[in-house]
């Protein structure tokens, strides 16, 4: 039986792949509302690589650098699109993967920023709904709110 | 001097050696282009993911688009930024691409306001930013902006948080 959905990527090949290949094909994934099953699958396996990497004190430090020095250099910016294709921005995605969740998710309630592009990423989700574009705060709270649901926050 | 303060001109440095004035706190919910719609409760971008706000279905940042999508709120396009009575003008900035990179509304005194990226606004003259080329020029009839408060003497709560961070391990780990 042929599958519904040609597959995003090799997972095989993902070690070997830059993170702006895997990126773009995550995000026409995700514009094209991809069965859910296809996302969890290659998000998995994707975790599942990630997991093998640096402990958990390590990737707490090594996000804390990148981000610190991402906001430095790109709060000026005017354009979201700009901001995310900074290398500190691709790194936490490309490198941190899935167990910046949290991470990301804390810098979100502690000091704001652009990072729903890397949640929808690394996450395959998308909890912000349509009438809340742009509405930042809103947007903030409803991945805060994804957060908590998944324990991934502090409910204080 | 404030940390947000430096950074800014270190991107814009043409700043240091003329007179400017911040007038806004620090704040990542709305952008250049939703300042100078007169709207503060969005970040008006198109074509991101997830999206965030963009009046037309058409997301991108071209400069017919984007004239396409200020009509929506009533400018339209004028050859030049002479002040006239009652109207305000947007200056227009794009990128080397000529994808719009930023937008700055003109006030009644003729200088204008900015708001830069995730910081904060501030009035300056046309040719002190360092955010592209200036492309042309739109006007519509003038609205009032509701501005938040701005009390110099405060400090951005987003550095306070960076200070903390920097100050060390005692309170790294009472933080985590």
């Amino acid at each position: 039986m042929t599958a519904p959905y040609p597959p995003i990527c090799d997972v095989r090949e993902v070690n070997h792949r830059k993170y702006s290949e895997v990126a773009m094909r995550l995000t026409e994934f995700l514009r094209k509302g991809s069965s859910a099953a296809h996302a969890e699958r290659l998000v998995n396996e994707l975790r599942g690589r990630r997991s093998d990497g640096a402990n958990n004190s390590s990737v707490k430090e090594r996000f804390e650098h990148l981000a610190q020095r991402w906001r430095t250099e790109t709060d000026g910016y005017s354009m979201v699109r700009k901001k995310i294709q900074h290398h500190d921005y691709q790194e936490i995605i490309g490198e941190l993967g899935y167990q910046a969740v949290p991470l990301i998710l804390r810098e979100l309630k502690l000091r704001g920023g652009h990072w729903y592009h890397a949640l929808s990423l690394l996450t395959a989700e998308n909890p912000i709904p349509p009438e809340l574009a742009g509405d930042v705060p809103a947007m903030r709270e409803c991945w805060l709110q994804w957060g908590r649901s998944r324990g991934l926050v502090d409910s204080e | 001097m404030k940390e947000c303060i430096l950074e800014l001109e270190n991107d814009h440095p043409k700043l240091r050696e003329v007179w400017y004035e911040r007038t806004s706190p620090c704040t990542d919910e709305y952008n250049c282009l939703a300042f100078a719609a007169g709207d503060l409760c969005h970040w008006w971008e198109p074509g991101c993911l997830p999206p965030y706000y963009w009046p037309l279905i058409q997301h991108d940042l071209t400069v017919p688009s984007f004239i396409e999508a200020f009509k929506t709120i009533g400018f339209s396009v004028v050859p030049d930024a002479t002040p006239q009575p009652g109207m305000e003008i947007v200056a227009v900035f794009v990128d080397e691409n000529d994808q719009v990179s930023h937008a700055a509304i003109q006030e009644e005194d003729g200088l204008w306001k900015s708001k830069c990226g995730d910081r904060f606004d501030i009035r300056h003259s046309l040719d002190d930013l360092n955010f592209g080329k200036l492309k042309l020029f739109l006007t519509r009839p003038r609205i009032i902006r509701q501005l938040p408060d701005y009390d110099e003497s405060e400090e951005c709560p987003y550095h306070l948080e960076l200070q903390k961070r920097d100050a060390g391990p005692e309170w790294r780990k009472a933080e985590f």
